[in-house]
C-alpha cells in the first residue's frame, strides 16, 4: 500500500435518498473515501447505515443522487450504456448470499463463462474458466454442477470466480462471509487474501463482523447511519477506537472466550437505531450516546484527525465531538 | 430498485430454505439440472400421469386413428340415424354421419386449436409480462392496464363481433376467415393472454431483486440479456404450468363458443360444433351429446391433471437445497 | 449424565428442589426419507437441561441441531420423523403425542422463539393483541382486559417502552430487534417450564443482539427457565451458556461446561472449530481453517464422520462410530483420544 499514489477508487461526497412513508431517507449522506491499489479498506456497519448502499453505488448499480466515484482517475459517476460497460471489467462484486447470486439454472461453468461471452470474449472461454476455478481451489469436475449440488462455500468460491475471470482491478465484497458456517468462513477469508497477494487486487470489503474484518483490513471505516463516523488504520481503531459507537460496537462483539464474556464491561447502548428518517440535526448518534451534549444535538460533528495535522487516508479521523 | 439494507439477515436467508421451518442442508439434492428432476418428480406423480397417458391417448386417437375411420363427411343414407353400433362406435348423427370419425376429426380442429392459442398467449403474455415486470415505472403501468383491458373484455360480444364481420382482407398477407380455425386461435388468444401476462410480470419482480441479476448487471450484461438469460430460464415453470391451462382453457371456450355458433363454423367440425344440434334433439339422440360431451369432459380433466403434476414437479419449494 | 454445579453466582436455580431436568432427549434419531434413501438427519443425539441453567446446542449446516430442536418441540414436519430415543419435557414424555396433546403444552410448559420473528408474528394483528393471545390460549379463564393489562405488562419487562402506547403497533412498525422481544414475551406469558430459542439473534446487529441476550439472561435468573441456546455463533455461546452441546453430522461429538468446551475442548472438531473463528483480539493473518466442509447428510461416511477432515484419525476411527466418553468430570467427548486432547497431552 502506498500513501501518495494515485488512489485506485475515489469517492466524495455521496448522497443517496429513498422513498419511505412520509418523505424520503437519507440512506447515504456524505460519505467520502478513498482506497489505494492493493489495499483493503472495510466499511463497517449495521443494518440501516448505507454501508451496502455505497457499494452498489460505486458499482454503479444505483445512481447516487450527488457525489462523484472516481475509478483510477477517471470520473464515472454518470457514465451511462456503452462507456459503463466498458468500465465494468474493471470493477466486480461478490455477494453476500451464496445461494441467491448464483442463477440456479446455469451451471458452474456457465456462470463462470457469462463475464468474457458478456464482453465478447468467447474465445477465451475455456481456458479461463479453467485458470480462474483453479485459483479459487475448485475443482474441473465441479465445472458441470449447479448451485444446488454444491455445499455453501463452494457456491461462494464460485462467486468469486465469477468476479475474477475478468481480471478487474477493483473487487467489492459485499458481506461474502457471512452467510457461511463458521468453519469455512476461514478457508474464504484466507482464500480471499491470498488472492489479494496473488493478483494484486484491491479490496473494498463490506462487513458487520469486526472480528473478520480485523483479518483482512489495511485501513477501517465504520459507518452509521448513512454517514462515516470513524476511520483510522485497523491497529489504530482496534487499540484505540474514539468514537462512541465504535466503542459500543466492539463492546457488543461477542468473543468466543467466557472468561472474557464474564469479565468485561459491556457498553449496552439505550433504544434502538433511529430511522433515518427522523434525524433532523446533529450527530445521528446521540439518542444512544453515552457522551451526548447540547452541541451534539445542534451541530453535526464532522470528521476531524485526532492528535490534528492534515487528514490523510492514514490518520485516525472520527466524527465526533467527544472522541476518546 | 430495492436496497436490501437488511444484510443482517443473510445467514438467516442463506440458511433456510423456501419452506420457512425446516431446516436447511438437511437433504441431500438429487443430481442432474432442473428439467431432470422435475421429471422425475412428474413421474411420481400418479394422477398426471393417468393425464398425460390420456392425452396421449386422445392425440394419436384423433391424428392418427382418424385416418382409419370412416369418413365424416360421408352419409350412409341407407341407415337411419341410430346409437352406438359395431359399425359405428358412437352411432352416427342426424345426417347419417359417423359420429366417432366426427368427434375424431373435430378433435383434430379443436386441440389443434388449443395448442395454437397455448403458443401464441405465451409469446403475447411473455413478452408483455416481462417488459412490464422488468422495467416497472410507467412501462409496467401502461402494459398492465392494457393487460387489464383485454382480461376485461366481454368474450361472448366480442366474438359475436367478430365472427359477424366473416373474412378479413389482410392485404399482401391474403384473407382471413376470423370464423375459421386460424382466425379463431388468433381472437382466443387475444382472450386469453392476461393471465399468463400477469403471472410472467410477477415472476419476473421477485426474479430482479435476486442477487444473480445484480451479478449480471455487474459484468456489463444488457437489459435485454438479462432477460433472456436468466429471467425467462427462471420464470419456465409457471409459463408452462399456465401454458398447460390455458389449452384446457381454450377448449372449454372453443367448445361453449361453437356449440352457441359462435365459433367455428359448420361444415368444419369442432367439439363444440358438435353439440349445437344435438343439444336440442338429447331425448331421440342422446349418443350425440354423450359421446362428443364425455370426450371434453374428459381431455379437459386430463390436462388440468397434468397441469397439477407439472406445477408440483417444478414447485420451487421442492428444490431443497444440499 | 447430570448436570455440574454452576459456574458462580447465579440466582435463581432451586438447589436440591428441581433435580428433574426442564428437558432430557435420550437418543434421538430423526430419518427424512429422500427419493429412495433414507437420511438420518439426526443419529442418536442425548442431552439434558436443567431448571436455571442455559445450554448452548451448538453446530453448523448439517449438524442436526435444528432438526433436533423442531423434533423436541414436536414441529417436524413430514416425511421427516423420530425413528428413535425418548423426549421428556419436565418429565412428561413427548414423541408421538397428538396435536392437541401438543397444544396444552406449547407455550405452557415449553415456548419457542424463532429466528426471523417477522414470520412468527402475524403482520395483521397488533403485538399487544398477539401476546394477549398469548395468554388466553392456555387459559380461557383470563378476562380480555386482564390478558390485556398482563400484556402490556409483559411488554414492558421485556423493554418495549412506552409499552401501553406501542401495544397497538402492528409488527412491521417495530425493528427487527423490538419483535424478537415481543416475540420472548409472547414465550415467556405463561412461565414456561423450558424456552428454546433457535437462533434467536443471528438476524439482528451486533448492538441489538447484545440487548437481546442480556434480557435473556435477565428472565431467566428471574423465572428460573431452562434455556435451551441453539446456535452457530461461538461468542453468543460464550456469553450466555452454563453448558454447551457440540453436534456434527447428526450426532453429539462433546458436551461439557463452557469454560470445560472453551479452554480444554476435548474433540479434534471442538478445537478445529474454536481455532477458525476470527476474533476482534486477533492480529491480522491467516485464520487456521479445516479443510473439506461438513458431509451432507446423505452421504456421511461409516465410522467417525469428522475423520474425513481430521489430522488425527486412524482406521479405528473410521471402521466404528466412537462413543461419547467422559474425558473428565461433567465432560464427554465422542474421539478415542479425547482424554489426551483434553489435557493438552495431543494436538489435532
Amino acid at each position: 500500500m502506498s500513501i501518495g499514489a494515485v488512489p485506485l477508487l475515489e469517492v466524495e461526497g455521496l448522497v443517496q435518498r429513498f422513498a419511505a412513508r412520509g418523505g424520503h431517507r437519507l440512506a447515504v449522506d456524505g460519505v467520502s473515501f478513498t482506497v489505494q491499489p492493493g489495499e483493503t479498506l472495510a466499511i463497517v456497519g449495521e443494518s440501516g447505515s448505507g454501508k451496502s448502499t455505497v457499494a452498489r453505488i460505486v458499482l454503479r448499480l444505483l445512481d447516487p443522487n450527488a457525489g462523484r466515484v472516481v475509478l483510477d482517475g477517471d470520473d464515472i459517476t454518470r457514465v451511462k450504456g456503452r462507456a459503463l460497460r466498458r468500465v465494468r471489467p474493471r470493477m466486480q462484486i461478490v455477494f453476500q448470499d451464496p445461494y441467491s447470486s448464483l442463477d440456479p439454472r446455469m451451471t458452474v461453468q456457465a456462470t463462470v463463462a457469462e463475464p468474457l461471452r458478456v464482453a465478447g470474449r468467447r474465445g477465451e472461454v475455456g481456458v479461463r474458466v479453467r485458470e480462474v476455478l483453479d485459483l479459487v481451489g475448485l475443482g474441473p469436475e465441479l465445472a458441470d454442477r449447479y448451485p444446488h449440488e454444491l455445499s455453501g462455500g463452494q457456491r461462494q468460491r464460485v462467486g468469486i470466480a465469477r468476479a475474477l475471470v475478468l481480471s478487474p482491478e477493483l473487487l467489492v465484497l459485499d458481506e461474502p462471509v457471512s452467510a457461511l458456517d463458521s468453519s469455512v468462513q476461514a478457508q474464504i477469508l484466507n482464500l480471499l487474501v491470498d488472492l489479494q497477494r496473488r493478483l494484486g487486487l484491491t479490496y473494498l470489503f463490506i462487513s458487520h463482523d469486526l472480528a473478520v474484518v480485523r483479518h483482512v483490513a489495511d485501513r477501517v471505516a465504520v459507518m452509521h447511519l448513512g454517514r462515516i463516523v470513524e476511520t483510522a488504520p485497523t491497529e489504530a481503531l482496534f487499540a484505540a477506537p474514539a468514537h462512541p459507537y465504535t466503542q459500543a460496537l466492539l463492546s457488543a462483539s461477542p468473543e468466543p472466550d467466557p472468561e472474557l464474556e464474564r469479565q468485561r464491561r459491556r457498553i449496552v447502548l439505550r433504544g434502538d437505531v433511529l430511522d433515518a428518517t427522523e434525524v433532523t440535526s446533529g450527530c445521528r448518534f446521540r439518542s444512544r450516546c453515552w457522551k451526548a451534549t447540547e452541541e451534539c444535538a445542534t451541530t453535526d460533528p464532522a470528521l476531524i484527525v485526532l492528535g490534528g495535522g492534515e487528514p490523510s487516508p492514514a490518520r485516525h479521523q472520527a466524527a465526533c465531538f467527544h472522541p476518546s | 430498485m430495492s436496497m436490501r439494507v437488511g444484510d443482517e439477515s443473510g445467514r438467516a436467508r442463506a440458511e433456510s430454505n423456501d419452506a420457512g421451518l425446516a431446516p436447511s442442508a438437511l437433504v441431500p439434492s438429487p443430481r442432474g439440472g432442473e428439467w431432470r428432476r422435475a421429471l422425475r418428480a412428474f413421474r411420481r406423480h400418479k394422477v398426471a400421469m393417468v393425464g398425460l397417458t390420456f392425452l396421449v391417448f386422445i392425440f394419436l386417437a384423433c391424428f392418427v386413428g382418424a385416418r382409419f375411420a370412416p369418413s365424416p363427411t360421408e352419409q350412409a343414407l341407407l341407415e337411419p340415424t341410430h346409437g352406438p353400433s359395431w359399425d359405428h362406435w358412437f352411432g352416427t348423427d342426424e345426417l347419417s354421419r359417423d359420429e366417432l370419425s366426427r368427434v375424431l376429426h373435430g378433435g383434430q380442429v379443436t386441440l389443434k386449436l388449443a395448442i395454437g392459442v397455448a403458443i401464441l398467449t405465451t409469446v403475447i403474455g411473455v413478452l408483455i409480462g416481462a417488459f412490464a415486470g422488468f422495467y416497472r415505472g410507467w412501462i409496467d403501468e401502461l402494459l398492465m392496464r392494457f393487460t387489464d383491458l383485454w382480461i376485461a373484455l366481454p368474450a361472448l360480444p366480442f366474438l359475436a363481433v367478430a365472427v359477424s364481420i366473416g373474412t378479413v382482407d389482410l392485404g399482401p398477407l391474403g384473407s382471413l376467415d376470423l370464423g375459421g380455425p386460424l382466425g379463431m386461435t388468433i381472437l382466443l388468444s387475444l382472450l386469453l393472454w392476461g393471465s399468463i401476462a400477469r403471472v410472467v410480470r410477477g415472476a419476473t419482480l421477485s426474479l430482479r431483486e435476486r442477487e444473480f441479476v445484480d451479478a449480471a448487471r455487474t459484468i456489463g450484461s444488457t437489459n435485454r440479456r438479462i432477460i433472456w438469460r436468466h429471467v425467462l430460464p427462471n420464470c419456465l415453470g409457471p409459463i408452462t404450468v399456465n401454458a398447460t391451462l390455458v389449452v384446457a382453457e381454450a377448449i372449454l371456450v372453443e367448445s361453449t363458443l361453437s356449440f352457441l355458433g359462435f365459433g367455428i363454423q359448420p361444415p368444419t367440425p369442432s367439439w363444440g360444433n358438435l353439440l349445437t344440434y344435438a343439444i336440442s334433439n338429447i331425448e331421440d339422440t342422446w349418443w350425440l351429446v354423450v359421446f362428443p360431451g364425455a370426450v371434453i369432459f374428459l381431455t379437459v380433466l386430463a390436462v388440468n391433471f397434468v397441469g397439477d403434476g407439472l406445477r408440483d414437479a417444478l414447485d420451487p419449494r421442492r428444490q431443497v437445497r444440499g | 449424565m447430570s448436570a455440574p454445579p454452576r459456574p458462580g453466582g447465579r440466582p435463581g436455580d432451586q438447589p436440591g428442589a428441581d433435580l428433574l431436568p426442564a428437558l432430557q432427549v435420550t437418543g434421538l434419531a430423526v430419518e427424512f426419507p429422500v427419493e429412495r434413501a433414507l437420511v438420518r438427519a439426526v443419529a442418536g443425539a442425548s442431552f439434558s437441561v436443567m431448571r436455571g441453567e442455559t445450554v448452548a446446542l451448538v453446530g453448523e449446516s448439517g449438524s442436526g441441531k435444528s432438526v433436533s430442536a423442531l423434533a423436541i418441540m414436536g414441529l417436524l414436519d413430514p416425511p421427516g420423523r423420530v425413528t428413535d430415543g425418548e423426549v421428556r419435557i419436565a418429565g412428561q414424555p413427548v414423541l408421538g403425542l397428538r396435536e392437541e396433546q401438543w397444544r396444552t403444552l406449547r407455550g405452557r410448559k415449553v415456548a419457542m422463539v424463532f429466528q426471523d420473528p417477522m414470520t412468527s408474528l402475524n403482520p395483521s394483528h397488533r403485538i399487544g393483541r398477539q401476546v394477549a393471545e398469548a395468554i388466553r390460549v392456555h387459559d380461557a379463564a383470563v378476562s380480555r382486559s386482564d390478558a390485556k393489562a398482563r400484556a402490556v405488562a409483559l411488554l414492558e419487562r421485556v423493554g418495549i417502552v412506552p409499552a401501553a402506547a406501542r401495544a397497538r403497533d402492528y409488527p412491521h412498525q417495530l425493528s427487527g430487534g423490538q419483535r424478537q422481544r415481543v416475540m420472548i414475551a409472547m414465550a415467556i406469558a405463561n412461565q414456561p417450564d423450558l424456552l428454546i430459542a433457535d437462533e434467536p439473534t443471528t438476524a439482528l446487529d451486533v448492538t441489538t443482539q447484545a440487548q437481546v441476550l442480556d434480557l435473556l439472561r435477565d428472565l431467566q435468573r428471574e423465572m428460573g427457565l431452562a434455556l435451551l441456546l441453539i446456535t452457530h455463533d461461538l461468542g453468543v455461546v460464550a456469553g450466555i451458556a452454563d453448558r454447551v452441546v457440540v453436534m456434527y453430522a447428526g450426532r453429539v461429538v462433546e458436551e461439557g461446561t463452557v469454560d470445560a468446551i472453551f479452554r480444554r475442548a476435548a474433540h479434534p472438531y471442538t478445537r478445529a472449530l474454536l481455532a477458525s473463528v476470527p476474533r476482534t483480539g486477533d492480529v491480522r493473518g491467516a485464520l487456521h481453517s479445516i479443510v473439506g466442509s461438513p458431509p451432507d447428510p446423505g452421504e456421511r461416511p461409516p465410522g467417525c464422520a469428522f475423520a474425513p477432515r481430521c489430522t488425527l484419525a486412524e482406521d479405528r476411527c473410521r471402521a466404528k462410530v466412537p462413543d461419547l466418553r467422559p474425558v473428565a468430570e461433567y465432560h464427554r467427548a465422542a474421539c478415542v483420544f479425547g482424554d489426551q486432547i483434553t489435557v493438552g497431552r495431543l494436538v489435532p
